[in-house]
């Protein structure tokens, strides 16, 4: 098992008032699943997303990652967990806007320790995987909403992660340009056997998924 | 180490206004701190009076003055005496034409007229100046473009009953020194009957080498024009040696609150201006797992580049600055402290922004960041 969470969950205090965003929450995820999470707004699908990075301790349960608790590690395990098991997409694409196309794709690859050289050819590789090599020298200003979430998702395949994590990565693209980014997450997922746990409201996207989780 | 430098380099092509920004108000403000730190002994300097601790380094008298101690030394510390405070040249005496010296000169800079008196507020000055002629250096009167035999005004301001008071003289040019014994520093002269002593305190404006040099040419040409010269004297080492500890004691008290209130304040304003703006690039960073310290390593490589660029421009802005502006004469041991002071604050500035920086990664919200357009 890559992920359980055993009733899991997440409180906010807000002045006097306690805000329960997620409530006993639990589910497991297989290695090589494809999920998607889907349901209204404001059901918690972002929050599992934060917590399963290890972003959001949970105010109670478990979280753990291949039967380790997830946030009993310390600041480097947690860090290196992000960077060479999981990779994020997210609806804003979250590019460094200062970093050109191949150098946001470098970026894991160097901070795990690839030498430049290395981390440019697998970068140029993946730009070649998802489609946008030939804008591998262009800011993300200078690229389109699809462009950029393919460079995204080139980005957290750099470090041929375990898991991607996505978070409504077609929440913020038209439709044309949405299919073709589940496409394309779908064909990485054939090709390598990435687990992909996706969060999504639109029921066209969730469909591509494996195994969906209904939130309400 | 790539990541932070492709980050800073990328950030400041993109945003080439901010580095320069920033660059010149560190300048500015490291050029300020050094500024004020070599000023501000000064006025502490004056406020102790250290000067007439100091006794005299190189002292010059004329004939019918034996030497100068107990007579000089009591004119100068109590009595009847007539002193003047000022910068002054003083040169090789053969250039005189051969005539004994009755009266000891003062030969201000173009830029005499600023007011030297603070240098030794308790000294008291009758005003009056008794010389029949103005003597100058090579390089002086070039600068003034007086000849010989012009006649050049002189002002300067003199201390009388510790009121400062200006004083213009006017009188012929009528000898030229060679440059070669040219140095600067607060000159002190008495006129006593037995004739005039000119003591030059050089205030460590030349080493001690240097003065000894300085004293034999004098001993010298005191042996052609009757000159008598008496030099270094060990009461003036420990004087001076007081003096340096009152500068010392000054400097490092000014530095400290300086530091404290300018460097450390501007520095915790830039950092937190700088992490402002990177918040979700450092939210995104966190997220492709980087850790920690390589973020902490994007702060300590720009404030090592800023620090460096902004130390070596502002000390030399700071020292152009001391000397155009204040024209305060700062001994190079000082300037060596000074420069020990930048790079100390910049070590400080540096540990304050990484520990701002740290606290600030700790704490960041990177959920919420990462969900934000």
């Amino acid at each position: 098992m890559l992920y359980t969470m055993r009733d899991v969950s997440v409180q906010y205090r807000i002045g006097e008032r306690r805000v329960d965003v997620l409530r006993d929450f639990s589910f497991a995820v297989e290695d090589g699943e494809f999920i998607t999470i889907t349901g209204p707004s404001g059901r918690g699908k972002t929050t599992v997303l934060n917590i399963l990075a290890g972003f959001l301790p949970p105010t109670s349960g478990t979280v753990l990652w291949e039967d380790n608790d997830l946030y009993a590690q310390s600041d480097d395990q947690t860090a290196r967990y992000r960077n060479s098991q999981i990779g994020m997409v997210h609806q804003f694409f979250n590019l460094i806007p200062e970093l050109n196309a191949v150098q946001n794709v470098m970026a894991p690859g160097l901070i795990g320790g690839a030498n430049r050289h290395e981390a440019r050819r697998r970068a140029e590789a993946m730009l070649d995987r998802v489609g946008v090599l030939g804008r591998a020298e262009h800011l993300p200003s200078e690229m389109s909403g699809g462009e950029q979430q393919r460079v995204a998702i080139a980005r957290a395949l750099m470090n041929s992660p375990r898991v991607v994590l996505a978070d409504e990565p077609t929440g913020n693209l038209d439709r044309v340009t949405a299919a073709e980014i589940v496409a394309l997450m779908s064909r990485l997922h054939a090709e390598d056997g990435t687990t992909m746990i996706l969060v999504t409201h639109d029921p066209t996207v969730a469909a591509a998924g494996t195994r969906m989780i209904q939130m309400d | 180490m790539w990541l932070a430098w492709t980050y800073l380099c990328a950030s400041y092509r993109k945003r080439s206004a901010n580095a320069v920004r920033t660059l010149v108000l560190a300048t500015l403000v490291t050029a300020g701190v050094f500024f004020f730190a070599a000023v501000l002994p000064a006025v502490s300097f004056k406020q102790t009076g250290a000067l007439q601790a100091a006794k005299w380094n190189l002292i010059a008298s004329s004939p019918g003055a034996r030497g100068i101690p107990d007579s000089t030394r009591a004119a100068l510390s109590g009595g009847d005496k007539r002193l003047i405070v000022g910068h002054t040249v003083t040169g090789d005496a053969s250039t005189q034409g051969g005539e004994p010296v009755s009266t000891g000169i003062l030969v201000l800079q173009p830029s005499a007229s600023r007011d030297l008196s603070w240098y030794s507020p308790d000294l008291v000055v009758d005003g009056s100046f008794n010389t029949d002629g103005i003597w100058m250096d090579v390089i002086t009167s070039r600068q003034l473009g007086a000849r010989l035999g012009d006649r050049v005004t002189v002002r300067f301001t003199s201390l009388v009953n510790g009121q400062p008071q200006v004083t213009e003289i006017s009188k012929p040019f009528t000898a030229l020194f060679a440059p070669t014994l040219q140095t600067t520093g607060i000159c002190l002269m008495t006129e006593l009957p037995s004739g005039t002593d000119l003591a030059m305190d050089v205030f460590a404006s030349i080493p001690a080498a240097q003065a000894e040099e300085t004293a034999s040419r004098l001993r010298r040409t005191s042996e052609q024009d009757g000159w008598n010269v008496s030099t270094i004297s060990e009461e003036w080492t420990a004087g001076r040696r007081r003096v340096d500890e009152a500068i010392n004691r000054n400097t490092r008290f000014s530095l400290i609150w300086i530091s404290i209130a300018i460097y450390v304040g501007y520095a915790w304003r830039e950092m937190a201006g700088r992490f402002r703006v990177r918040r979700h690039d450092f939210a995104v960073l966190l997220s492709i797992g980087a850790p920690i310290r390589d973020l902490l390593g994007i702060a300590i490589c720009e404030q090592l580049i800023f620090g460096t660029l902004s130390a070596v421009a502002g000390f030399a802005i700071g020292a152009w600055a001391l000397v155009r502006l204040s024209h305060l004469w700062v001994p190079a041991d000082t300037y060596m402290f000074l420069a020990g002071y930048v790079a100390l604050a910049n070590l400080a500035v540096l540990v304050v922004t990484t520990m701002g920086f740290s606290r600030r990664i700790r704490s960041l919200p990177v959920a919420q960041l990462l969900s934000e357009e």
